[in-house]
């Protein structure tokens, strides 16, 4: 099994406060690694330098090998490795599906030329990733609001919506920053569904999880952060137990 | 040596006046966070309000100075409360610097409708001859401007360190959100300094009055002048705005002493853009609240989607209509009208694929029109090359210089992009006026032949209203198509938040940079197309002023609908041509029509058309929980 996802000492302050201090994680292709801890523990600005959109002060990063670090976002994203926010960033002034379409963009083989003239099957790509929005919506029960502007869509349809367009990017790996925030106990055993579904498909999840049964019911891994540092990596298991993760964390278990 | 420093002296007079307006500006965007691209019309307003007290109704110097300076900020405290504190929080940045340009605009009509369109000389305050300062002639009017910058400064120095609205002042500026928490009325804040920077304008006005010829249009040229001693020294620096000034006013007087008085304005363009390129905080390097996110307070923009047949519906009716119109309108002489709306709309249809859907406010846009067209007329008068084959020159050229500008522009974001495309269009006309061997200059360049392809010759009305508008049908037909593909929601995406459309994987500065260049294709091939209907071409065709009622026909038709291009630019175009008093009030009307447009109908008349899906509540059986 490769290495879809490997960062070694992964490090950025903001003003005096380190929030990533020297960060490893080794993700296998194929897996779903959560990562879990405390407010301000670093998890979403570990996202945000994989992902560029903040550079790191030191440390690299590797998607499947090739070093990421350095590179912009956007190039990033068309390697393969795409993200969702912790609050979703729907498009505002799009419809529900053209937020999915959006995100097949890294897919698009036609030129902008062909596209203004529909020629050279830029028509029939349209039509069959359309086609496949609508189904990935359908999925997660939007298909009622694929016309509707999609900032109208309640806080977790928008949650939904935004995972849908970060699959209609057919990712490599998948980071995922708190998706069962704000979902009730039905939703997230929906996007249990759908995540265990997106992990067959091949695709390597990364999660920032507080909800602990989703973590501990999905993850083959799990990393627990604290204060920019990982304090304990390993099996569900392994990392639950820990007197380290427990203490700064998961609380005495009562 | 003598010439040299009587050309420093004229620099810095002039310059004073620039420092000034200048100041103004300063006010306001350090209160409001605006650039006001109407100080300039409260300059000319304070000149022409002075004149007619001192001069028409024989008041004393004094009064007649304070009551135009109090006049003045009075109508500024009336555009602030009318037009601006409304457009606080409600529209983006570049949103309201659109307005303010509506705001200069209805006030160039306004006072085009009261004291024509003749120039007016002011008298000077002390009698005509100069005194003589240390061997250097200087004319009295000059000890009048530096001691009316000096005493501004000093005063607007004192409030801002001394009182407590300085105090508040300064708070609205370095952080507006936690001023207004501390209980600072920010859009009150934001009236003060208009009407403040409004009286130092006018101030600015009547005194410089003597020394130049103000005319109704003259507003422009004090809003650029300011706005470029602005960017000199640093949007948002006060010591920075008079640097500024002073700097322009002597590199100014100097090209113009040395090289050329019609190139002395390219000067200060190159000058502008390469300081907003190269050091975007000016050459002073202040740093004062750096506002680059167009999207700062912008509210989703609403969804405009034909639902179903609509969008087929109202794409059959306009085919038909435009097809038959030369039929129903023969007689009318609108015909000829509609042949220029036509090149608007052409225009158009690029501006909104840019600022609809690519969320870049362009201010120059009819720079692009104007290298198309004088590139294609000179060729074909100039050159005899066909013009079929001139046009495709001109738009190659075209293509090659929004290319490069789009380079140097790529990198910059919100108020800066805008500023920036209006300093690239103010160098395009300056150019245009400048090089008047080539260009024909300020009278123009005529005998350009109608376009012709072969021995076919595209002559008369309705000959030219099927080329153009057969034009602007392909070039719709392309655009609708890109708009509904992934490029154009790759566009929209941008709009919406850079940020998320990066972590999508769209290039961002590569694609604002596609629709820039094709935005300028669409206004060069118009461009081409205006010169052979009009069989004669003049900067003030295809200046700034053009850009501005460009950015007006969009707003008011309606942005990122590709169908706002069309009602705004036939609209706008026909108004005067069919209700014949309206043409006086031409100026005044579009100004005011962007204005209320931009507040109150912000899906413009595409708007009406379409509608926004309403919200619906959430009804338990469409979240089927399994």
């Amino acid at each position: 099994m490769s290495i879809a996802l490997e960062a070694r000492a992964l490090a950025r302050s903001f003003g005096g406060i380190r929030a990533v201090r020297g960060v490893d994680l080794r993700v296998d292709e194929g897996s779903i690694t959560a990562i879990i801890g405390p407010n301000g523990a670093g998890k979403t600005t570990l996202f945000n330098l994989l992902t560029a959109l903040v550079p790191p002060d030191a440390g690299s990063a590797e998607l499947f090998g090739e070093r990421i670090v350095g590179l912009d976002p956007a190039a990033i994203a068309r390697r393969g490795l795409v993200r969702t926010f912790q609050t979703a960033r729907v498009l505002p002034g799009l419809t529900t599906l053209e937020n999915a379409l959006i995100g097949a963009h890294r897919r698009v083989r036609s030129s902008i030329g062909a596209q203004a003239m529909r020629l050279g099957g830029a028509s029939a790509e349209e039509r069959e990733l359309a086609r496949e929005a609508r189904s990935l919506l359908e999925t997660v029960g939007l298909a009622a609001r694929v016309d509707d502007a999609a900032t109208d869509l309640p806080a977790g349809s928008q949650k939904l919506l935004e995972l849908v367009r970060a699959l209609m990017a057919a990712p490599r790996v998948l980071l995922l920053d708190e998706p069962a925030a704000g979902s009730n106990d039905a939703e997230v055993r929906e996007l249990a569904a759908v995540l265990r579904a997106t992990r067959d498909a091949g695709i390597t999840l990364v999660v920032v999880e507080h909800n602990m049964s989703l973590v501990m019911d999905l993850a083959d891994q799990v990393v627990c952060l604290d204060l920019g540092q990982v304090i304990c990596a390993g099996a569900p298991s392994v990392v639950q137990a820990d007197r380290r993760v427990i203490d700064a964390y998961l609380g005495q278990p009562t | 040596m003598q010439q040299a420093i009587e050309i420093l002296v004229g620099g810095l007079l002039s310059g004073a006046i620039y420092a000034l307006v200048a100041l103004g500006l300063t006010l306001v965007y350090r209160v409001a966070g605006i650039l006001n691209l109407a100080q300039g019309a409260f300059v000319v307003l304070g000149a022409l309000v002075f004149y007619s007290l001192e001069t028409s109704a024989g008041w004393p110097l004094v009064p007649a100075l304070v009551a135009a300076a109090l006049g003045v900020a009075a109508v500024a405290v009336v555009v602030a409360v009318v037009a601006v504190r409304p457009a606080l929080g409600r529209l983006s940045i570049g949103g309201i610097l659109i307005l303010t340009a509506g705001v200069l605009t209805f006030f160039q009509g306004v006072t085009l409708v009261i004291w024509g369109s003749n120039p007016y000389a002011v008298p000077a305050f002390s009698g005509e001859a100069p005194v003589l300062i240390l061997g250097v002639h200087v004319p009295t009017q000059g000890i009048w401007i530096v001691a009316a910058l000096a005493l501004s400064d000093l005063a607007l120095a004192l409030v801002l360190a001394r009182t407590t609205f300085g105090k508040a002042l300064r708070a609205c500026g370095e952080d507006p959100v936690a001023a207004s928490l501390m209980g600072i009325d920010v859009p009150r804040m934001t009236v003060l300094a208009f009407a403040v920077a409004a009286a130092l304008g006018a101030l600015a006005g009547a005194i410089v009055g003597p020394l130049t010829a103000l005319a109704f249009d003259t507003g422009s040229f004090f809003t650029n002048a300011g706005f470029i001693a602005v960017a000199l020294g640093g949007i948002g620096s006060f010591l920075g705005a008079i640097a500024g000034g002073l700097l322009l006013g002597v590199s100014e007087q100097l090209a113009a002493g040395y090289v050329s008085s019609l190139f002395s304005p390219t000067l200060a363009f190159v000058i502008l853009l390469a300081v907003l390129v190269l050091r975007p905080d000016g050459v002073l390097g202040a740093r004062v609240r750096r506002i680059d996110v167009a999207q700062a307070f912008e509210r989703p923009a609403p969804v405009l989607r034909f639902r179903g047949r609509g969008g087929l519906a109202v794409a059959a009716t306009i085919v038909v209509l435009v097809a038959i119109a030369p039929f129903l309108l023969a007689g009318t002489g609108l015909v000829a009208s509609l042949v220029i709306a036509g090149v608007f709309v052409l225009s158009l249809l690029g501006l909104d694929l840019l600022m609809g859907y690519a969320g870049q406010v362009s201010l120059g846009h009819a720079a692009f029109m104007a290298i198309g067209a004088y590139a294609t007329a000179l060729l074909v008068v100039r050159g005899g090359v066909p013009p079929l084959a001139a046009t495709a020159i001109g738009l190659v050229l075209t293509l090659v210089v929004a290319i490069g500008v789009s380079g140097v522009v790529a990198r910059l974001r919100g108020l800066y992009l805008a500023l920036a495309t209006l300093a690239f269009g103010l160098l395009v006309d300056s150019l245009l006026v400048g090089a008047a061997d080539q260009t024909g200059g300020p009278s123009g360049l005529t005998g350009i032949p109608s376009f012709s392809l072969g021995t076919l010759s595209v002559d008369g009305d309705v000959a030219d209203y099927y080329l153009v508008w057969i034009v602007v049908g392909v070039a719709a037909l392309l655009l609708v198509d890109l708009a509904r593909s992934d490029f154009g929601r790759a566009l929209q995406a941008i709009r919406a938040d850079q940020t998320a459309a990066r972590a999508l994987g769209i290039p961002v500065a590569r694609y604002k940079t596609y629709a820039f260049v094709i935005a300028a294709g669409c206004a060069s091939i118009a461009g081409s197309l205006y010169a052979f209907d009009f069989h004669y071409l003049a900067p003030d065709l295809v200046s700034t002023p053009r850009s501005l009622e460009l950015v007006t026909m969009l707003v008011v038709g309606g942005q990122g609908t590709l169908v706002g291009p069309l009602m705004g630019g036939v609209a706008l175009t026909l108004l005067p041509a069919v209700v014949q008093p309206l043409a006086a009030y031409k100026t005044v009307v579009e100004g005011a029509l962007l204005v209320a447009v931009l507040l109150y109908m912000p899906g413009g008349l595409a708007g009406l058309l379409t509608w926004r899906p309403r919200p619906r509540a959430a009804a338990p059986a469409e979240r089927r929980a399994t």
